[in-house]
């Protein structure tokens, strides 16, 4: 399955879309919408494109109404692909914060972040990738996450996770745990409050990196349950 | 110019190396690394990532020589800045290359590609590292294989010291994972071939782990260590 789905917000609350199922916008609020999933996957071999355009001074709030479930497609199909290309006008803002995503054993999943910020924009990415369904180990993951801010090149970053590789599923890698939490914030977005920047309790362990410009990532490392408390 | 080169392979090259542990030391306090089993599944998953970054770096930096004196030594180091996403290993990394600078300014004075990188304040590990396997006659291949070379052996040196492992079983872990390395090595100078062809730094690899970024952060915050990093 190959889809593409257009989203463009301006300021004062209009928002508009082009879409193709599965990628789906429902308006949920004055400047939120949730993505529905209109069919089944994604499966491996579909090609999931997002692009979102946010104009000056533009405010938006991305959310999915459930998690999203990778499952492999036949052997042949290679991985399911989702890409998610934003831009944002000065004084935009965008919150992406989908459901978690599962990748299911033998599944594999390519994702693709790419956010492109004009000084005075400001964005937060919020997403949670679940090693496997319950009694499973997981699939294969690779998550590009690549941020521009005010023409300058803000953050390359992608994680690799495997929940059967013995490489990528031990120390170097998750160390075990099945959950990984991305939290980024550019251009301005605060730090959480709540927890301290830098833990490990109750089988989780997170840093907070300040990046090589105006922006900081938290990484949370997890088990599979609890809940995300995504309202904000 | 093999003589040369390895003398950058030398793990006794005055670089301050021998501080840092590769994320190993904050893994053994945990006990999440104990013997050499999970060190070569730790040097496994490192080399596949880390190793892809640096090698590619390395490479590049080897390959500036072509392009010399129309060559940005600060656009290529700010691509690294983005890649390497903990503040802790940027500084590790800036401070590894400017201790390895002062040692290759010296052994080669008259480098131009060594000269221009004092351009830049504090320049990252793996791109002086290439600009000096270019000063002693090697290749990009051979920068990146050292640049993996060196992180697999700095891991495996402080899993030694920090646990006390049989070094002839932990140099044949390192024995194992050499085609591993070769091929990981083989990739990263293929990519900074097209990457400096190119122009594009947005073509070189930024895979990486979650551990190893989460405990860096976790282990500099450490008030009592035996290793920087």
């Amino acid at each position: 399955m190959i889809a593409r789905t257009t989203l463009w917000a301006e300021a004062g609350g209009r928002i508009r879309w082009r879409a193709t199922p599965p990628l789906v916008p429902r308006r949920t609020g004055p400047d939120e919408v949730h993505l529905v999933g209109a069919a089944g996957g994604p499966l491996g071999g579909d090609e999931l494109t997002l692009e979102i355009q946010l104009a000056a001074d533009a405010q938006l709030t991305i959310r999915s109404a459930a998690a999203t479930i990778v499952q492999p497609g036949d052997g042949s199909a290679g991985p399911a692909r989702l890409t998610v290309r934003a831009q944002l006008a000065a004084g935009a803002r965008l919150h992406w914060c989908p459901q978690p995503t599962v990748v299911c054993d033998e599944a594999e999943l390519h994702t693709s972040l790419r956010l492109e910020l004009a000084e005075g924009a400001s964005a937060l990415v919020h997403e949670r990738i679940i090693l496997g369904r319950h009694g499973e180990r997981g699939g294969r993951y690779r998550g590009e996450l690549r941020i521009d801010h005010a023409g300058a090149a803000l953050l390359r970053h992608t994680s690799v996770l495997d929940g059967v590789d013995p490489g990528l599923s031990g120390p170097a890698g998750t160390a075990g745990h099945r959950s990984l939490t991305t939290l980024c914030g550019v251009g301005g977005e605060p730090r959480p409050t709540g927890c301290s920047p830098n833990g490990e309790r109750n089988g989780l362990r997170w840093a907070t990196h300040q990046l090589a410009g105006p922006g900081w990532l938290r990484l949370a490392l997890g088990g599979t349950c609890g809940t995300r408390g995504t309202r904000r | 110019m093999l003589t040369s080169v390895l003398l950058l392979a030398d793990s006794r090259l005055p670089s301050g190396g021998h501080g840092h542990s590769g994320g190993v030391e904050a893994l053994v306090e945990r006990g999440l690394l104990a013997d050499v089993n999970d060190l070569t599944c730790f040097l496994n998953g490192r080399v596949r990532t880390a190793g892809l970054v640096v090698g590619a770096f390395a490479a590049v930096a080897a390959l500036s020589r072509q392009e010399w004196p129309r060559w940005d030594w600060e656009r290529w180091d700010a691509a690294l800045d983005v890649r390497t996403t903990s503040s802790a290993l940027r500084e590790v990394s800036r401070a590894q290359g400017s201790a390895l600078r002062r040692t290759v300014r010296l052994a080669w004075p008259d480098d131009p590609g060594l000269r221009g990188l004092d351009d830049i304040d504090q320049p990252h590990h793996p791109l002086v590292l290439g600009a000096a396997v270019a000063a002693a006659g090697g290749g990009h291949e051979q920068a990146a294989a050292l640049a993996v070379h060196h992180l697999v052996g700095g891991a495996a040196a402080a899993a030694v010291r920090l646990l006390g492992l049989d070094p002839l079983r932990v140099t044949a872990a390192q024995a194992g994972l050499a085609p591993l390395a070769d091929d990981v090595t083989a990739q990263a100078a293929s990519i900074a071939a097209r990457a400096v062809a190119d122009d594009d730094s947005d073509l070189l690899p930024a895979d990486t782990t979650p551990m190893p970024e989460i405990m860096a952060e976790l282990h500099a915050a450490e008030e009592v260590t035996l290793f920087a990093s």
